[in-house]
């Protein structure tokens, strides 16, 4: 009796926080960004790689601004303080949009976290690579030479 | 932050990177945790203090070292099995060097039990074919004055749908080796009458199986399904039970004796709910073996966020199980003796429960520190004993108090 | 009493996956309260291992939980 009240209780609570409700899924808008090559890089603060990945990209985003790379962060941390405690340790230095209802990342469905996607100058999407690993930046780099050299 | 432990190679790196901001470099995390117990019991029963810690240092490969080290030390005094009696009852100690003597009308508790326990262990943990595969081995060891255990464990688990689904499988092998003070003495023998070996020997297999399920963004579900076989010396060397006539004199007491092989299968389900940044975790565990030991566990906690950085967790647990089908807080003089028996407390059928709860704070340098205090409650079926031993419990049962106090670093 | 349960936890381990691969499960980028340590399994190892082993001292039977899992499912 009293082990069927957990059943119930067991599967209402899955019921219950499984509904899913239709997401919306939104492209960014690359227009403002026309002959340059965007790097979107999909993070969160509770995303342990991110924490690796942001020296990187701040690198990438300093020496290779005058080739024309712009990078943007998308931050996709449902509570946006959350991701201001991360800024606060793990600075950036390249520019910064929020996602917190996962619009964009439900558009280019992202497999993993984090995702960096590289549009070319047109604003074609050329390039994805999902995770972050040190060892892996001389390739990650090439992907973004590759990207700017058209 | 980032230049943590860098070695000479890291640095060279660096200055080829030609990083002014030097951050860009390859080098493993260390997370260290070290944490104190106390642990004590009324009645002036088992005491123990401890200290713990455990490092893990994750590379750029993510794979993982663990290094574990324990320190105990137990003190106080523990339930003999000897039955309590309506006389003084003065008895030879297991170690065969001297007697004890026992207050009538008293639970016969043996203060002859201080030891100080040590633990080390490394486990190696690591992706092979592809990231949503991990393997992991491990080995462990821990030493006590007439105790010595080897152990060696493995696993693998594989992630799927969309890293929604883990399956795991685990294997361990323990070899350990009982070296009792005053030798080993034969089941259901005399306390007084010679002893065995110096030495005995107890294998364990264990072998669980498992899925976690993620349910949705703020629940995920475990179930496991274990079995273990023990093989070897199970017995405790310094536990005995009494043969006690009708009258409520106690006539003999004898060395235990338990069965030299024990298979048990458990199944386990725990799940985790994330309600708007407090978090309930629960499981509830079912054992059964071959002693006849039925047992169920049901443990809630739920974690209130106070703040960025401090929580409190209250702690509630119930546990029951069945006595072992040789269990018995005395023998009856009158009857043959049995195949196997014990009076050992743990093997009685009790409830227990727990309350407690964990307190945690964060600290300088990103340190996480959390304060632990539990209440222990077991509470023995009431067994009645001859009339002679009319308003003697062989098994009263007994709290205990668990403070602790740790550190993430 | 204990074997009459047995086939209930089943039920509920396998209603669980069934309802969660309906649903087609949790996205990458919706893990963040899933990658906390109070929703990850074996994360509180030290606590588990100190209670387990009291437990195990004090009464006759152990075992269950073995394996860490959950968390950010970071690549």
């Amino acid at each position: 009796m009293f082990f069927k009240k957990i059943l119930t209780i067991i599967i209402i609570l899955i019921t219950i926080s499984s509904s899913a409700m239709a997401k919306e899924a939104k492209a960014f808008d690359l227009s403002a960004y026309q002959g340059k090559v965007v790097m979107l890089d999909f993070w969160a603060s509770w995303c342990v790689p991110c924490r690796k990945s942001f020296p990187w990209l701040n690198k990438m985003q300093s020496t290779k601004s005058s080739n024309g790379l712009v990078i943007i962060g998308i931050n996709v941390d449902e509570d946006t303080a959350d991701a201001e405690r991360f800024l606060n340790k793990y600075v950036a230095t390249f520019k910064l949009e929020y996602d917190p209802e996962g619009k964009y990342a439900s558009y280019y469905d992202i497999p993993g976290m984090p995702t960096s996607l590289i549009f070319d100058r047109n604003g074609k999407l050329i390039h994805q690579h999902s995770g972050f690993k040190l060892k892996n930046i001389a390739e990650y780099e090439s992907a973004i030479n590759g990207a700017l050299a058209k | 932050m980032q230049l943590k432990k860098s070695s000479k190679i890291a640095l060279a790196a660096a200055s080829l990177l030609g990083a002014s901001q030097v951050s860009i470099v390859s080098a493993a995390d260390w997370d260290h945790e070290a944490a104190v117990l106390y642990y004590g019991e009324s009645d002036d029963r088992v005491q123990d203090a401890s200290f713990k810690y455990k490092g893990k240092r994750t590379n750029d490969d993510d794979n993982v070292l663990t290094l574990g080290l324990g320190v105990d030390t137990l003190t106080g005094s523990s339930p003999s099995g000897i039955a309590p009696s309506g006389d003084v009852q003065i008895v030879a100690t297991p170690s065969g060097n001297g007697t004890t003597t026992y207050p009538a009308n008293e639970l016969t508790l043996d203060d002859t039990f201080l030891d100080t326990r040590v633990d080390l262990s490394a486990s190696w943990d690591q992706s092979i074919i592809d990231d949503n595969t991990r393997v992991n081995v491990g080995v462990s060891v821990s030493k006590e004055y007439d105790y010595l255990h080897l152990g060696l464990s493995s696993g693998i688990s594989r992630e799927l749908n969309n890293k929604n689904t883990t399956l795991s499988l685990g294997l361990a092998y323990s070899a350990d080796t009982i070296e009792p003070v005053g030798n080993t003495p034969i089941g259901l023998s005399d306390i007084s009458a010679a002893k065995g070996a110096s030495d005995e020997s107890k294998d364990t297999i264990d072998f669980v199986v498992g899925i976690t399920q993620v349910l949705s963004k703020n629940t995920i579900l475990q179930v496991n399904y274990g079995l273990t076989q023990a093989d070897g010396y199970l017995n405790d060397p310094y536990k005995r039970i009494s043969r006690v006539n009708s009258t409520g004199t106690i006539v003999q007491n004898l060395n235990e004796s338990r069965p030299d092989k024990r298979l048990g299968h458990n199944l386990y389900g725990a799940l985790k709910h994330d309600f708007s940044g407090n978090v309930l975790s629960s499981s509830a565990r079912l054992h059964s073996d071959d002693f006849g030991i039925d047992s169920i566990t049901l443990d809630a906690k739920y974690n209130i966020k106070l703040s960025n950085r401090r929580s409190i967790e209250p702690h509630l647990r119930y546990y029951h199980q069945s006595a072992a089908d040789f269990y018995a807080p005395q023998l009856n003089a009158a009857d043959p003796l049995p195949a196997f028996a014990s009076a050992d407390y743990r093997l009685a059928e009790f409830d227990a429960y727990t309350l407690g709860a964990t307190y945690r704070f964060g600290g300088s340098k990103d340190r996480e520190w959390r304060i632990t205090g539990e209440l222990y409650s077991q509470n023995p079926k009431k067994t009645n004993l001859t009339a002679g031993q009319a308003g003697l419990d062989a098994n009263p049962g007994f709290d205990a108090i668990m403070l602790s106090v740790g550190v993430k670093f | 009493m204990i074997k009459s349960l047995i086939p209930s936890l089943v039920m509920i381990a396998l209603l669980s996956s069934i309802s969660a691969c309906s649903s087609s499960g949790v996205k990458p980028w919706e893990r963040g309260n899933l990658a906390k340590s109070s929703m990850t399994f074996g994360a509180d190892s030290m606590i588990d291992t100190t209670d387990d082993h009291i437990y195990f001292s004090k009464e006759a039977t152990s075992g269950g939980r073995s394996f860490g899992a959950g968390g950010c499912g970071c690549n």
